[in-house]
């Protein structure tokens, strides 16, 4: 059924019968019935994913997974589209996002850019749980650190090494959550300052460990899994228990990496308490209650799909799903770890308008 | 008295051009200064690829000018004949109208005026044949670009208050 | 011959009506992708990336490469047609094919171009089938520094192209301070932006190119209409099938330029990060370099139609090889298939091979067969569009505008992009007129993102010592080879002066 709506949407693409299929176009529109009577608010017109990366980087390729899911199970009675936005590691798509006040056909796929770039770039956000609104939450991943298993085998090898030399590190973006973590791990581990060799994208950032160019990253199971175990291995998770997808790997925590000083470096390392790579939804300032209720369910049922789920495991992903509040109340703690890090251990110069926070 | 635009040499137009460069040249070279344009503990800082380039680019400037505007100057019109100034300004200017229509009526309904405009106006089609390209095209793009590839494009200034589809 | 009898295995799994059906839709789909100016193979693929979870796994990827080749093939059609390059691996080919067209040998120039994507692809086809393995392991020896010295190469083969050098030496720092425009790579500061988000996201070079070529064209085609108009040109050339054949015999006659190409452009695509756009300007300038009459480059040389366009179709062959192999994808573009195949529950690598080898082998499979089947489709399409270029000009012209337009928004969907198409369109047509060559302008602005990148990262990893590229056992042939193709024009500079000199000494 699906598979021939789709197929007649591509003969409508090459342009048979122009005018007999503007016609079908419009009115399939305006046929179109509601999909659930539970929610008030109805999509009046197509909404759009404001993409933060070019097609074929990182939440463009999951925004688009959405979409084919979305379109499956026939959850929207309107189309999404896609609208890739790349600029400034986010800043032009948040900025774009800002500017619709209030209008909920405007979504953004989250990556943990959104939480670094407001931070230090001027744009109008700045903490994107209080100036935006958050939407879902899909995904939380924690980080691995990934070697090439003919440098080291185990992380006393590692530790070892560090202690002794200067290591090369390589990750996604410059002052970005790569940076951060790797950061984190030399403060918490008390190894050598590492070099940071900043890479435009996740897959040659294995490569680069795969192929020995630099010695370690930091990443979650994806984009390593091609290279396991022959030319990538994991030593550590930073989590509170041990992964899924390589239970063989021990924790932090087993290691006591940065349990000094009451824990203060393992707690900021952890998944639950510190970083981890989070993927989301957030929509522009002022979102009204019912059309956050409406995306609620339509993104419950997508993370529920047989093709997420199958699709997180093949990744080695961890799925939690969360609402807007869970989302929101998750992101406040988030960012207030990120100013912490990012301004008062490694003393990065954030934006000079920054906003002091209670509680943070 | 031949018009101004007629007596333009290509000695002027380089000139001009050379200015433009210079000015672009210094604000570059302040940039990178800013940025830090030497060679820092790991390699070059943020400025120094923009400090080289400016200054490169500042060099080739003198030098162009040195041979083009003062050793062999070029002293042939810019433009050789009235004729190609006025097609110049009846192809170009309805090409910013229509940049600056499709904030207002998107990029749909503009692309359609414009082309029905320039095929009536410049073409001298009649006036059905003019209508019917500024249909076929916003027609065509819509099916292609909307309902075939789902890619956005501008849209009108009564989109977003849900008056029109496009 | 094991990879022989796997590959048969491949041609049986595909060789369904519905499977080819699927393909054959996708090469279709993809022509069409190919020529909306802006939009190109990766969007086109990442448009359809959706799709996948409608369909069981070898159709959709089969349906995905097919799009893929498609764009391939269909990008040259608008950079010939109308100076408007579909893909930003259809530039190179522009430099002549452009040309050539408003010498009224548009159909000429497409159908070469058709069959060196052909012969391009075969050549690429049959290295993939044989050699995937060693290839792979070749690219992930490639860190940054190799990365440096491959666009070295790139430049060094753009050195000397033409034009006085001051003009050439400001057309390249322009373009590279145009890519400079941006968040920094390593330290994340603005650079260049004046406190605007709208500069935050940097100059894509296809707005630019679209101003400069497409639009500066369509100025410069005006101006000039008092003595010239295209639609004469081209309506006094025959058309017809006579060039499809003298297109095969172009390629034919030029066969050791598209092989050599082809070669270069597959082990390219295969690096990581590199991909079919550097591919294609190197065997450009490539071709230049050992042509017997470089001066006719950039007025209309079938060269330079037939080295670019190998090159790229050799080169997007190349860049589904680590993707598949390793895992690594080596262009957008294969970073959105390789999300595909996550999708269908695989995981890319050395164990798909054992794992899943009718999938994979199909998709080998799917090479030769979508390739022999967008050579036919487009050879048939040839002569029809070759016609569009009798469309009236009041029709041409604004449609031509209006696709630059539409292609120059659609990359990041910026409405800034649009204005920067049409003041680079003036712009473009003033330093036409000024004699600035426009070529190394837009090979700066393409590679000096990736070649500061490269640059940086490498001297992080030597804490500032340049000697690292010089150390190691690749990149230090490959930066040789860099530094003398650098130093080439001074060589022929001494040795006509040299010449010279002999020639005076003995007519005395």
């Amino acid at each position: 059924m699906n598979r021939e709506r789709h197929v007649a949407r591509a003969d409508i693409g090459i342009g048979i019968g122009p005018g007999l299929c503007l016609v079908a176009g419009l009115s399939l529109g305006a046929v179109m019935a509601p999909s659930n009577a539970l929610a008030q608010w109805q999509p009046e017109r197509p909404i759009e994913f404001v993409i933060q990366t070019s097609p074929g980087g990182g939440s463009d390729i999951y925004t688009r997974l959405w979409l084919g899911i979305i379109e499956k199970y026939e959850l929207s009675p309107v189309p999404f589209t896609p609208v890739n936005m790349p600029g400034g590691a986010g800043a032009v798509a948040l900025t774009y996002l800002y500017s619709q006040d209030g209008d909920p056909h405007y979504l953004t796929p989250t990556l943990n850019s959104i939480v670094t770039t407001p931070l230090q770039q001027k744009i109008p956000v700045m903490y994107t749980s209080e100036d935006l609104t958050p939407v879902a939450m899909m995904t939380t991943d924690p980080f691995l650190l990934w070697v090439n298993p003919e440098k080291y085998k185990t992380w006393e090898e590692f530790h070892a090494a560090c202690k002794e030399n200067r290591l090369t590190a390589t990750g996604t973006g410059a002052r970005q959550e790569d940076e951060i973590q790797i950061g984190l791990i030399q403060e918490a581990a008390g190894c050598e300052p590492f070099r940071y060799v900043p890479q435009s994208g996740g897959g040659v950032v294995a490569s680069n460990v795969a192929g020995g160019h630099s010695d370690f990253n930091v990443n979650q199971p994806a984009e390593a899994l091609p290279h396991f175990p022959d030319k990538l291995i994991p030593l550590v998770v930073f989590a509170k228990d041990r992964h899924p997808a390589s239970p063989d790997t021990p924790t932090h925590w087993e290691l006591e990496i940065g349990t000094e000083n009451n824990n203060e470096y393992a707690e900021l390392l952890d998944l639950e308490t510190g970083l981890h790579q989070v993927r989301g939804l957030i929509g522009p300032p002022n979102m009204p209650e019912d059309a956050k209720a409406w995306y609620d369910e339509l993104f419950k049922k997508v993370f529920d799909s047989a093709e997420w789920q199958e699709f997180m495991k093949t990744n080695g992903m961890l799925g939690t799903y969360r609402g807007s509040e869970g989302y929101k109340e998750f992101l406040v703690t988030f960012e207030d770890n990120h100013v912490r890090m990012m301004r008062d251990v490694f003393g990065w110069e954030l934006r000079d308008d920054l906003r002091e926070r209670t509680g943070g | 008295m031949t018009p101004i635009w007629m007596r333009t040499t290509h000695r002027a137009v380089e000139i001009g051009f050379i200015l433009v460069l210079l000015f672009l040249g210094v604000v570059i070279v302040n940039e990178s200064v800013r940025l830090g344009p030497t060679w820092g503990e790991s390699g070059p800082q943020a400025g120094f690829f923009l400090f080289v380039l400016s200054i490169a680019m500042i060099l080739g400037t003198l030098g162009v000018a040195y041979v083009n505007a003062y050793r062999t100057p070029d002293m042939r019109p810019f433009f050789e004949a009235p004729q190609e100034v006025e097609d110049l300004l009846k192809v170009g200017l309805p090409i910013i109208a229509l940049v600056l229509l499709i904030p207002l009526l998107g990029m749909y309904v503009s692309a359609g005026v414009y082309l029905a405009f320039f095929m009536a106006w410049y073409g001298k089609f009649r006036w059905y044949s003019a209508l019917a390209g500024g249909i076929i095209l916003p027609v065509a793009l819509w099916i292609t670009l909307r309902e075939g590839f789902n890619i956005s494009m501008p849209m009108s200034a009564f989109y977003r208050s849900n008056i029109l589809p496009f | 011959m094991e990879a022989f009898d796997l590959l048969m295995t491949g041609f049986d799994t595909l060789l369904t009506p519905s499977r080819i059906g699927f393909m054959t839709l996708g090469i279709i789909l993809g022509l069409l992708v190919g020529v909306l100016p802006g939009v190109g193979g990766t969007t086109g693929v990442a448009i359809l990336l959706p799709v996948t979870v409608f369909f069981e796994p070898v159709s959709a990827l089969v349906m995905l490469a097919g799009i893929y080749w498609g764009s391939m093939y269909g990008g040259l059609i608008t950079s010939i047609l109308f100076g408007v390059p579909g893909n930003p691996w259809s530039v190179a080919v522009m430099f002549d094919g452009r040309p050539l067209a408003k010498q009224g040998k548009a159909g000429l120039a497409m159908s070469t171009g058709f069959w060196v994507s052909f012969f391009g692809a075969a050549i690429a086809s049959v290295l993939f089938t044989f050699f995937a393995v060693p290839f792979a392991e070749m690219a992930l020896r490639f860190g940054p520094p190799e990365m440096f010295a491959v666009l070295m190469i790139a430049f060094g083969t753009f050195i000397g192209m033409g034009g006085s050098p001051g003009k050439a030496l400001i057309m390249i720092a322009a373009g590279f301070l145009l890519s400079t425009v941006g968040l920094d790579v390593v330290t994340g500061q603005p650079r260049l932006t004046f406190g605007t988000v709208e500069l935050m996201r940097g100059f894509h070079f296809v707005p630019i190119t679209i101003g400069l070529f497409g639009i500066g064209e369509v100025l410069s085609n005006a101006a000039e209409r008092y003595k010239v108009q295209i639609e004469d040109v081209t309506r006094a050339a025959r058309l017809g099938m006579h060039d499809i054949t003298a297109g095969a015999r172009a390629v034919f006659s030029n066969i050791g330029l598209a092989s050599s190409s082809a070669v270069l452009g597959f082990i390219t695509g295969i690096l990581p990060g590199a991909g079919a756009t550097p591919a294609s300007f190197m065997a450009y300038g490539f071709a230049q370099k050992i042509s017997k009459h470089p001066e006719k480059f950039g007025k209309g040389a079938i060269e330079g139609v037939i080295a670019p366009e190998a090159a790229n179709n050799a080169a997007g062959t190349g860049a589904i090889l680590p993707m598949l192999v390793l895992g690594i994808p080596g262009s957008p573009t294969a970073a959105i298939l390789m999300a595909g195949v996550f999708m269908w529950g695989f995981i890319p690598g050395p164990r798909l091979f054992t794992e899943q080898p009718e999938f994979v082998w199909s998709f080998i499979a799917s090479l030769y067969l979508a390739n022999i089947a967008a050579l036919l489709i487009c050879l048939t399409a040839t002569p029809l569009l070759a016609m569009m270029l009798r469309t009236p000009y009041a029709i041409m012209a604004p449609l031509i505008v209006v696709l630059s337009l539409i292609g120059a928004y659609a990359v990041q969907n910026a409405f800034l992009d649009v204005w920067l198409a049409v003041i680079f369109g003036v712009i473009g047509f003033i330093l036409r007129r000024m004699d600035y060559p426009l070529a190394p302008l837009i090979v700066a602005l393409v590679l000096g993102f990736s070649t500061e990148e490269a640059l940086r990262q490498s001297l992080i990893m030597s804490d500032g010592s340049m000697a690292i590229f010089f150390q190691r056992p690749l990149s230090a042939p490959i930066m040789v080879v860099a530094l003398l193709l650098f130093m080439l024009p001074l060589f022929q500079m001494f040795l006509r002066r040299y010449r010279r000199r002999q020639q005076a000494s003995t007519g005395e």
